[in-house]
């Protein structure tokens, strides 16, 4: 929660200060449900793949000289 | 994405990526040499630490040594030749490429020859007399040196690069023809496999655990940071989506091949991933000047290897991370020998260079994803397919030389002892080259970063995401995982 106040009022501070004529073109639209479960997806396969190659990597691929 | 495409084979000698493994496999042929008990390649020159400037340059196989700074004219003819060659097959205006990479060649060998310098270069080794470590060139012993190593002249010819580039422009407008930093890191890094190979077949279950658990690493690269920094731009940035994502890829992946891939995935307009790459090449840049340095503070806290394959991880574009991965290397090496611990060369770089191919071979893979995903629900387009092809047409090529030398050199060298000391005679021919290579493409790394792109009109939003990203996580989940998977592999011992 502080976390997002802090990064929202940092982000308005700051892009309100710089020009944003990039964004010319597409219109906005904030973040559909489908791209929130892209991010969520994603960042749950990244813990579970995680854990599985620390766990091949510390078992079949040990440090031999 | 889902046009009806055929694979372009004119591609195969129109391409930087392509020229690179073309370049790349004839240097490695002529290296083999010393199979037939020849030397082809021999004459090319290494810089040696003087204080004598006579003594800067020698040829690689002392059967060359009569030539002297002879081998200077010789490798630049020899590299003019190759180079120009590619240039003219990819249609860049031939006699301009010449003219620039005639400075650029000399520039860099000047600068190299300095870098090269006692005072610099000269690493503090222990003196069982003097009970200290101390400087040495030859047995002359220095009051002090900067203890860079020859490597050092990475960061001189990145200096001089960015000064002509800010400062002389008119100069360095002359040499853009020429300043071809992505071609020369891809040659280098088809001419690395060489030297990784006959290392591994020295220490091949080490190499496995580096190789494998480099590939792991990845993970965090288009699993974590690609979803963080889609959200945060799409969320708290209010950017829409053919933005949000090539950034996502240029800042998370690989900087520049990344973002085009995924800009072309999700249907950007064609501006927004060149736009985006402006940025990425200054940051990666900017990344360059730090985290080597940060690198060697945290060393020993930090082991080498961690910090090989942090460079991998963090630094965006293949050459600025395999440019960070060398320095990383050449100044902890350096740093030990100071504390009394030989370390084998060329392994943290190893890392930072694996870890960086793996991350690029999967540009392809990931494009494709995105592209799926992006047509069947982002985008909704019924009836419109995604060909699996685009996965080839996105693929890095010249990571497939890499791997030729690489397992060619492994098989070699692993096959008898015989073998492998033919195998090390052939790296010892090609590697000056190799470090050529890595000297180029540090100078035109310089060359083309314009840090002017900061005051681009427009561009405020992207920069402060790539700021907020870069330094408010994409470097500390870098620098923890590569602790995850390298924390407990020590940089092997140099022999002798």
């Amino acid at each position: 929660m502080f976390w997002n106040l802090f990064l929202g009022f940092l982000i308005s501070k700051l892009v309100n200060a710089t020009e944003v004529k990039a964004e010319e073109g597409e219109a906005y639209h904030p973040l559909l449900p489908v791209e929130k479960k892209l991010v969520a997806y994603s960042l749950i396969l990244a813990v579970i793949l995680l854990v599985i190659l620390i766990y091949v990597s510390y078992t079949y691929f040990g440090v031999a000289h | 994405m889902s046009q009806q495409q055929k694979i372009d084979w004119t591609a195969m000698w129109k391409k930087e990526d392509w020229w690179a493994l073309w370049i790349g496999l004839l240097i490695f042929f002529l290296g083999l040499g010393p199979f037939a008990n020849i030397s082809l390649i021999g004459w090319n020159w290494h810089g040696n630490v003087w204080l004598d400037i006579s003594k800067a340059v020698s040829p690689n196989n002392k059967a060359y040594e009569w030539l002297g700074w002879g081998s200077v004219i010789l490798q630049y003819i020899f590299l003019l030749v190759l180079l120009c060659i590619g240039a003219y097959a990819m249609k860049y205006n031939v006699k301009k490429f010449a003219a620039g990479f005639t400075v650029i060649y000399f520039l860099t060998l000047i600068v190299w020859i300095i870098g090269c310098w006692g005072y610099s270069a000269a690493v503090p080794t222990w003196d069982p007399n003097l009970k200290k470590a101390v400087p040495k060139v030859g047995k002359e012993i220095l009051p002090f040196s900067l203890g860079l190593t020859p490597e050092g002249g990475f960061i001189y010819l990145l200096i001089v690069g960015l000064i002509i580039r800010n400062f002389f422009r008119g100069f360095a407008e002359k040499l853009l023809d020429a300043a071809r930093p992505e071609w020369y890191i891809k040659t280098a890094i088809v001419l690395l496999g060489t030297t990784i190979g006959v290392k591994a077949a020295g220490a091949l279950g080490y190499a496995m655990t580096v190789l494998f658990r480099g590939l792991c690493a990845i993970v965090e690269a288009y699993l974590i940071y690609w979803p963080l920094v889609y959200f945060i731009s799409r969320k708290y940035f209010k950017m829409t989506k053919e933005w949000a994502a090539p950034l996502a890829s240029g800042i998370a992946v690989c900087g520049v091949s990344a973002a085009i891939a995924t800009g072309a995935a999700v249907k950007s307009r064609p501006f927004i991933p060149i736009t985006l790459s402006s940025i990425i090449v200054v940051f990666a840049v900017v990344e360059l000047l730090i985290l080597p340095w940060l690198s060697v503070a945290l060393y020993p806290t930090f082991s080498g290897m961690v910090m090989g394959a942090w460079m991998g991880l963090a630094v965006k574009t293949d050459g600025a991370a395999a440019a960070s991965g060398a320095l990383v290397d050449a100044l902890i090496v350096a740093k030990a020998a100071g504390m009394g611990l030989k370390l084998d060369k060329g392994w943290m770089l190893t890392a930072a260079v694996t870890t960086k191919i793996f991350i690029d071979i999967f540009i392809g893979v990931w494009a494709f994803v995105l592209a799926v995903i992006w047509v069947t629900w982002i985008e909704r387009k019924p009836g419109e397919k995604v060909r699996k092809l685009e996965i080839w047409f996105r693929f890095p090529k010249f990571i497939i030389g890499y791997f030729i030398t690489f397992l060619v050199m492994l098989a070699i060298a692993a096959s008898s002892p015989a073998m492998a000391k033919l195998s090390s005679a052939a790296m010892g021919e090609i590697d000056p080259l190799r470090v050529f290579f890595f000297a180029l493409t540090f100078l035109s790394i310089g060359l083309v970063t314009d840090f002017r792109v900061f005051k681009k009109e427009g561009l405020g939003k992207v920069i402060l995401v790539y700021l907020i990203c870069l330094f408010g996580f994409i470097l500390w989940i870098g620098l923890f995982i590569s602790w995850i998977f390298f924390h407990n592999v020590p940089v092997p011992l140099a022999k002798g």
